[in-house]
């Protein structure tokens, strides 16, 4: 006579026996959006290439041929060849390794603005779409009023004015940010500028999202057990809107590295001889019918990081689309 | 830059910007690599007008012109285009760059562009008095002003005594300290009508001098001196020089000014000398002439371009270019100025070790490739004076241990926000961020480097009157072939021109007493042991002397460069063939 199996048992074998039959591993929310991310060729093209960067950036004094401010007088607007992999520009530099070191700069760039960007987008717009009403007419229309600031030239002027302080900086806080902005060669008006007028489309899709999610049954749910407000913007709703600020943060990276390379192409950027992306390009300019290959790499670099970020972003935006469309 | 934050609203299929991008990206290296015109954009001060007056003209003590006309038969159209920049002052008693004010405006003697001799212009004739202390001007009967006012010698006391009056705020008023009470004047000590000028009737004009002032008609040409319509400005004031109000005396007259874009020149019906054979002068005003004028110039946009020394290489390989291409020698020194009111380059030790610290042959070779001379004392080899055994005696290792006795052995302790100014214009970039690097490398210091416009240095610069700085680097065209133009004018104490609150009292007195020597050999030796002191002292370190290099166009003929910025009327000679 067969043991009866227990219900526990039936359950265990019934779910054996779909799993066998399903032959895929369990779903779970990023585990599902990276597979339709991998699926996605030119979004991992983007992502390899970012992160050879990540790596050629952090390890930079170790691969990088030669420093990046050596003066080689004897080798001056060389042309790429196997002494110099890419050339040499005016001052008999190595094109290579400014470059190298130039991807520093600009992810650096790239990624304390981000950051700036989500410290403030993200609790204005968070705040905004929760409690709605006057409080987000109020932040929206502050929002829409920066938005029609012209940005570079509100970088420029907070690049113009800090670089005047420093300057005359002799005590106070201004020591400590003047080191910093030394450290970082010069940029700290460039991540704040950036920063300061950058926040916005965050925080008014993360208003969006929350506005779409507030009034979901989850919500109500955790409102009648007793969550407090700020328990439910942290623990409930931010992490919904987690797939609309890893897009959108992605998406614009490109922004910041292009800003910055700009500002350093005019002029007001990085401190010389730290090398920008931006400031190469504005080196190989002058030269550009002589010898153009001084302008070349930067330029290639700069396209190709800003189309990598791109296309990892809108391959984000995909994968996580039903999250998103929520 | 608003628009890229907005990239994650916008929708692009990837597969249409995929093609884009390499469709861009390919045309991209071929325009690139392959050649074809590029649209020209650079941004550049022409040496004619940055900084302090490498002058308006500048050519070469040879009178060979870019082609001489010879037989050649005249085309019909008459007309010369040129790029040049917005002036930075435009007012001829206010400036201290002429742009082409040479051509608007001419002063009782005119300097020839041609061969350097003097053509009395607005006076018929002139002379000094016996000892040199006064001279008399005649003014030539009939001159008047475009609109057809008499010139008379009461336009010159007006206008002389304009510069100094400290209301007028003249950039150049030294140029008349010979003039009795000419520096209590400019300071304000005493009112503009001390001044030693006097019209003792309409066609008498007397200077009385401090002291014999043997090269005086030199200052009586230079653009300080042009006669100004006191009609006009009484009138509408700082908008006289504007096409609708503008009256002038001399060759041609300023048909049409578009701001930062373009300038007319067209003959004055009532000039009083031989007529121009051009009809027309177009000069196109770009924001950095020296980089935007050869390619204009290669797409036939103007007739005559400078080269500027990163174009110099290529031009000189073009078979057509090369050709084309002429050298003119232009009276001038690029130098280093420091603080010497401020530590550290308040002791001289540090000075001569920042002096003796970089390589000059590199940076005359390789980094300029011998597009400029090497300077290595500061007054050019055309000026009276010239001294090249002053050249401070040094080497790198000297220098080391220079800077390792005035406290900062291998670059210890040196300040870190030391900082090198200079204007953001070719070729100073290179050379500061080369400066940079070798005292870096040899010396052991950290040196910021602060790029600004070329306006925002002027007035950087004069603000340094009282304000501290570091250095700065400062280049000076000679106005006239005397060193008194350089020593009394920029470096003597009661001038300084560049703000080093630097002050020797025995070079101060040479150069006070050798002004005034009328013994040409004598005063030449007093002004080479004026530049001894001054090589030594390093306040000022010289860095290259300025020479340029322009196309002409085939069918433009007899145009001359003078070295100096004091020179008359270019664009008079200038004919055009078929």
């Amino acid at each position: 006579m067969a043991v009866r199996p227990s219900a526990r048992e039936t359950e265990d074998a019934g779910v054996k026996l779909v799993s066998a039959l399903d032959r895929t591993p369990p779903a779970s929310l990023y585990r599902d959006a990276w597979r339709r991310f991998r699926r996605n060729r030119v979004a991992l093209a983007g992502l390899i290439y970012i992160a050879v960067l990540v790596v050629v950036a952090v390890t930079a004094p170790l691969i990088a041929p030669y420093p990046y401010d050596v003066q080689d007088v004897t080798a001056i607007t060389r042309r790429p060849d196997s002494t110099y992999l890419l050339g040499t520009d005016q001052l008999g530099r190595d094109i290579l390794s400014r470059l190298i070191y130039g991807s520093r700069v600009s992810l650096l760039v790239g990624v304390v603005v981000q950051v700036v960007i989500v410290a403030i987008g993200v609790p204005v717009g968070l705040v905004a779409g929760y409690f709605g009403g006057k409080i987000d007419t109020l932040l929206m229309r502050i929002v829409d009023v920066l938005y029609a600031f012209p940005n570079l030239l509100f970088v420029i002027i907070i690049m113009t004015y800090l670089k005047a302080q420093f300057q005359h900086a002799t005590s106070g806080l201004l020591v400590p940010l003047k080191s910093i902005d030394r450290a970082t060669g010069g940029l700290l008006g460039v991540y704040i500028g950036l920063g300061l007028v950058s926040w916005l489309t965050v925080s008014r899709l993360v208003r969006g999202q929350i506005t779409s999610l507030r009034n979901k049954e989850f919500v109500e749910a955790a409102r009648a057990i007793g969550a407090t407000d700020a328990r439910i913007m942290t623990r409930h709703l931010l992490p919904n809107t987690l797939a609309v600020i890893i897009v959108a943060t992605t998406l614009g990276l490109p922004a910041a590295i292009l800003g910055e390379a700009g500002i350093s192409f005019l002029g007001l950027g990085v401190n010389v001889p730290t090398p920008s992306w931006g400031s190469m390009i504005a080196d190989g300019v002058s030269q550009l019918r002589s010898y153009p290959h001084i302008l070349l790499s930067p330029a290639i670099a700069l396209s190709l990081t800003v189309l990598s970020f791109n296309f990892v972003g809108d391959g984000l935006r995909d994968a996580l689309d039903p999250w998103m469309k929520q | 830059m608003g628009e890229e934050t907005r990239i994650s609203e916008r929708v692009i299929s990837r597969r249409r910007l995929l093609s884009l991008s390499v469709v861009g990206g390919a045309a991209a290296l071929l325009v690139a690599c392959g050649g074809g015109n590029e649209t020209p954009s650079a941004d550049e001060t022409q040496s004619a007008g940055g900084g302090e007056s490498a002058g308006s003209g500048g050519q070469g003590t040879t009178p060979a012109a870019s082609g001489d006309s010879g037989d050649a038969e005249l085309a019909d159209e008459q007309v010369f285009r040129y790029a040049s920049q917005e002036p930075e002052d435009a007012d001829p008693g206010i400036t201290g760059s002429p742009w082409s004010l040479s051509e608007l405006f001419e002063g009782l003697v005119v300097i020839d562009p041609r061969d350097g001799s003097f053509i009395p212009s607005m006076a018929e004739k002139y002379e000094p008095n016996s000892d040199g202390s006064k001279w008399t001007f005649t003014m030539r009967p009939g001159v008047v002003w475009s609109d057809g006012t008499p010139i008379t010698a009461k336009d010159f006391e007006w206008s002389w005594k304009r510069v100094m009056d400290p209301q007028t705020a003249s950039k150049y008023a030294a140029i008349f300290y010979p003039i009795q009470n000419g520096e209590e004047v400019a300071k304000g000590e005493l009112p503009p009508d001390e001044l030693g000028v006097k019209a003792i009737d309409d066609s008498t004009f007397e200077v009385t001098l401090k002291e014999p002032t043997p090269f005086f008609p030199i200052i009586a040409a230079t653009w300080t001196a042009y006669p100004v319509p006191r009609h006009v400005i009484e009138k509408v004031g700082n908008r006289w020089l504007e096409p609708e109000n503008i009256v002038v005396n001399g060759p041609f007259i300023l048909t049409e000014w578009k701001h930062d874009q373009l300038m007319v020149f067209e003959p004055n019906p009532n000039y009083w000398g031989e007529k121009p054979t051009l009809t027309r002068a177009e000069f196109i005003l770009y924001d950095d002439a020296t980089a935007k004028g050869l390619p204009a110039y290669e797409n036939d946009e103007i007739d005559h371009a400078l080269v500027p020394s990163s174009e110099y290489d290529r031009v000189r390989e073009d078979p057509v270019l090369s050709k084309e291409m002429q050298g003119y020698p232009t009276s001038s020194t690029e130098q280093i100025h420091f603080d010497c009111s401020n530590p550290p380059t308040n002791d001289i030790r540090v000075r001569q070790a920042l002096a003796l610290g970089f390589r000059r042959e590199p940076l005359i070779k390789d980094v300029l490739k011998d597009y400029y001379l090497p300077a290595p004392t500061i007054l050019p080899d055309d000026i009276p004076g010239h001294n090249p055994d002053a050249a401070l005696e040094g080497d790198l290792e000297k220098a080391k241990s220079l800077l390792a006795e005035a406290g900062f052995p291998n670059g210890q302790g040196w300040p870190e926000d030391f900082t090198l100014v200079y204007r953001n214009t070719s070729p100073l970039p290179l050379i500061a961020q080369y400066l940079q690097q070798e005292w870096k490398q040899n010396l052991g210091i950290t040196v910021q480097l602060q790029p600004m416009e070329p306006r925002a240095y002027v007035e950087w610069r004069s603000a340094r009157e009282t304000q501290p700085y570091n250095a700065h680097m400062g280049i000076w065209g000679s106005d006239y072939s005397d060193p008194s133009n350089w020593h009394n004018q920029l470096y003597a104490s009661n001038a300084d021109f560049y703000k080093t609150h630097w002050k020797n009292d025995e070079f101060d007195s040479i150069v006070a007493k050798a002004m005034t020597m009328t013994d040409p050999d004598a005063r030449a030796a007093e002004y080479a042991k004026a530049e001894e002191i001054l090589i030594r002292e390093a306040a000022h370190v010289p860095i290259y002397h300025g020479q340029r290099f322009f196309v002409t166009k085939p069918y433009v003929k007899d145009v001359y460069h003078f070295p100096t910025a004091a020179a008359g009327s270019w664009l008079k000679y200038i004919k055009i063939v078929k």
